[in-house]
């Protein structure tokens, strides 16, 4: 049996042991799960070892960039977390990371989702390419003044406020529809290529040998 | 006392979710056997995506990203196989300038897979690696700081090549600037022999993580000094269309978007390409008629129980 | 200087200088600090590698608790399974390319044939019980389903070629309604969100938000 024919069949092993959880949860199913973690235990090890080296170690060893000894400390304070005593230590690294973070996303945030959202909606209502798509863009900005107005929770939704809310909420069920739409035809994919994969490179490629 | 009969309405509408469960499968798995070969109408969106890599401007530098994760190849996979196979054409057609990369352990293992069967390159193509395309190899970015190292200087993130291709070995462990196609495209804009983002006229990038596009937008478009305002097309999956729109026209930040292999299957016959996408878009025909189905059955149980059970009763 | 100090204002300091330090970066375009932003921008990236372990021991303690929680011959295959597949990999690992491993063939075959069918699988599953939901959940009882019903099939119906073929106008509804009425939603989501994560984030700058510190325990 050749090495192909063998990953094949290990694959279906696989597929077979997570399709059966529509029988309900069982011990084909678990094994799966549990074989897979204990592989990516591993995967992850190796990926965590390997980039330290790449981006930490060789500097150090190659090229005298003592500066990430320090970040190789702070990395290795987060081994405190698997202490109740001293988890608190790995505050530390968490706080640089955080800091870093939002000092890089806040300068961009802010033009970015907000500033050339507002932007981007009124432009487009002056540059329309047809009379549907202007009709488009209104209903675009009637969307986008009603659901900010239902977000507003500090006043009762009634009268024109409720009303607008209500205008509000029928936009965020659409949003919602095709974000539930998206994920209906994507999990709609991974099944169909499954059962291609069974179907064709199993039962018909190997069992039949066609 | 005997057990209450439940009428028509409520037996429409308490179905044994096992039936429904098999009902499916074999919806999806009978087009397997019996490909049913429809035609398929081309959404703007993708057009847009194939008009926006058609019509860039002879030799302009376009960074590929060789968007893979196994968990969701059946549905991703067949727009990077597209998209790869037009790249190919408009090397040939326009003298486009390739880099290419990964950001994940996935892209990186399926890459050289994919580079000796499905994405084989021409004998023409192999030997202009490192000279008209290159493959930088896994790149661990994704999130906005990475992002920012990167677009500001991509040595920074990445100081050696890093592929996995059984080509092109000479470039591996080699200082990113030593390559000639990336020595040419860091003398143009912005910081002269600095690879940066203001070097790249098209970003083409893949993702199914759906807060990515604000990212993208962030480190791509408004960071930088002067911005780098580098436009993009982008391939994902179904659900992630409401994220990306709000960024989506013409002078915006996404020119094009590419969802899912039904989708992926209009970019094949765009580009002239036929493969995966055309099969998977095959496959969803009749669990479409299922969804209806199941829709219309649940519906008839809700109304007939609240309009007409009652008045069984009366 | 007290517990507090050290255990909840340190952090906090040096949360806010770097945040603040890299904010006035961008801003200012101060040049000692340009070269040190490529170096800053990877610390959270290097710490999250060296880190990898505190995942490892989590992993392999939750499975030993599963073992000594339910020690029956189904709970030891299933325990076994998973050291023999760590041991295995380890195997792997030592005799093809060490750290580099995977890179190799020999590795890449376990991602494509045990990762790929496995983690795909999962999702397979998911849109079976989708299914489900669609039949038992899917009813127009008022408004906003009716809205979400139309929006969320007709967008699914305009991708499948059976549709679209033989409706007119199905696939310029689909194109319609993510290009519109989705659109309406999701763009004042984008900012109301980016609104609200500006805030909590200069909150947390400032030390007001304890709440996303407290995830380092203590």
């Amino acid at each position: 049996m050749d090495v192909v024919v063998l990953g094949k069949l290990v694959a279906a092993v696989f597929v077979l042991s997570m399709l059966s959880l529509i029988f309900g949860e069982n011990f084909f199913f678990k094994w799966g799960t549990r074989v897979v973690v204990g592989w990516a235990i591993v995967y992850s090890a190796i990926l965590g070892l390997y980039w330290t080296d790449f981006y930490a170690i060789k500097p150090i060893l190659e090229k005298a960039d003592y500066k990430w000894l320090i970040v190789i400390f702070f990395g290795l304070l987060m081994y405190t977390r698997l202490s109740r005593r001293y988890a608190w230590i790995s505050k530390y690294p968490i706080s640089i990371s955080m800091g870093i973070g939002f000092g890089m996303i806040l300068p961009t945030w802010a033009r970015a989702q907000i500033l050339d959202q507002i932007r981007i909606t009124i432009v487009e209502l002056f540059s329309p390419v047809s009379t549907f798509d202007l009709i488009g863009r209104i209903l675009v900005l009637v969307g986008l003044v009603t659901v900010i107005t239902y977000f507003f929770f500090t006043k009762e939704h009634k009268g024109v406020l409720g009303s607008s809310a209500f205008i509000g909420r029928l936009f965020i069920m659409s949003s919602i529809a095709v974000i539930w739409a998206g994920d209906y035809l994507w999990a709609m994919s991974m099944l169909a290529g499954q059962l291609k994969f069974l179907i064709n490179d199993v039962i018909i490629g190997i069992f039949l040998r066609r | 006392m005997g057990k209450e009969q439940k009428n028509i309405w409520e037996k429409l509408g308490s179905l044994d979710y096992r039936l429904v469960y098999i009902t499916f499968i074999l919806l999806l798995a009978i087009p397997v056997v019996y490909p049913l070969g429809l035609p398929i109408e081309i959404q703007g969106n993708v057009r847009d995506y194939y008009d926006t890599i058609k019509n860039l401007p002879r030799g302009s530098v376009v960074l590929m990203h060789s968007f893979v994760d196994l968990s969701v190849w059946a549905d991703t996979g067949p727009i990077l196989i597209a998209t790869w196979k037009m790249i190919y054409d408009e090397v040939v057609r326009n003298d486009l300038k390739i880099i290419t990369y990964q950001s994940s352990v996935d892209g990186n293992a399926k890459m050289a897979d994919l580079m000796k069967g499905e994405l084989k390159p021409s004998q023409t193509m192999i030997n202009n690696f490192g000279i008209t395309w290159i493959d930088l190899g896994y790149i661990p970015v994704g999130s906005d700081a990475t992002h920012a190292i990167m677009n500001a200087d991509f040595t920074a993130m990445l100081p050696t090549i890093q592929h996995n291709l059984h080509f092109g070995t000479e470039w591996r462990g080699k200082p990113l600037l030593d390559v000639p196609i990336l020595k040419e495209v860091a003398k143009r804009g912005g910081k002269p022999n600095i690879l940066e983002a203001h070097d790249i006229d098209l970003l083409i990038i893949g993702y199914w993580g759906c807060t990515y596009p604000d990212t993208l937008v962030r480190q791509f478009w408004v960071a930088g000094d002067p911005a780098y305002e580098v436009t993009s097309v982008h391939m994902t999956i179904g659900n992630c269309v409401p994220n990306v729109v709000p960024y989506v026209g013409k002078n915006n930040p996404v020119t094009g978007y590419v969802a899912g292999s039904s989708q992926a299957a209009m970019l094949e016959i765009l580009a002239g390409h036929l493969g995966e996408g055309a099969v998977m878009a095959d496959l969803a025909n009749l669990a479409g008629i299922g969804t209806v189905i199941f829709v219309v059955l649940g519906n008839l149980s809700y109304f007939g129980i609240k309009y007409f059970a009652k008045k069984e009763e009366d | 200087m007290s517990t507090t100090f050290w255990r909840k204002d340190l952090p906090t300091i040096i949360l806010a200088f770097l945040g603040f330090t890299l904010i006035a970066q961008a801003i200012f375009n101060v040049k000692e600090l340009n070269d040190l932003r490529a170096w800053f921008g990877l610390i959270p990236t290097v710490i999250a590698y060296i880190a990898f372990g505190v995942g490892t021991v989590y992993g392999v303690t939750a499975e030993i608790n599963m073992w000594k929680r339910n020690r029956t011959l189904k709970q030891g295959i299933i325990t076994g399974s998973f050291f023999l597949m760590m041991a295995l990999m380890v195997v792997v690992a030592v005799l093809y390319g060490g750290l580099e491993s995977w890179r190799k063939p020999e590795f890449r075959w376990y991602l494509l044939n045990i990762y790929q069918p496995q983690s795909q699988g999962m999702y397979a599953v998911m849109f079976l019980y989708q299914c489900g939901a669609v039949y038992r959940v899917l009813r127009f009882r008022n408004w906003e389903t009716a809205v979400l019903i139309i929006s969320g099939v007709g967008f699914i119906l305009s991708q499948i070629p059976l549709f679209t073929a033989y409706i007119p106008f199905m696939s310029a509804f689909g194109e319609f309604v993510a290009k519109y009425p989705s659109l309406g939603g999701t763009r004042p989501a984008n900012v109301t969100g980016a609104v609200g994560g500006i805030i909590v984030a200069l909150r947390a700058l400032i030390g007001k938000e304890q709440g996303t510190m407290a995830i380092g325990g203590g």
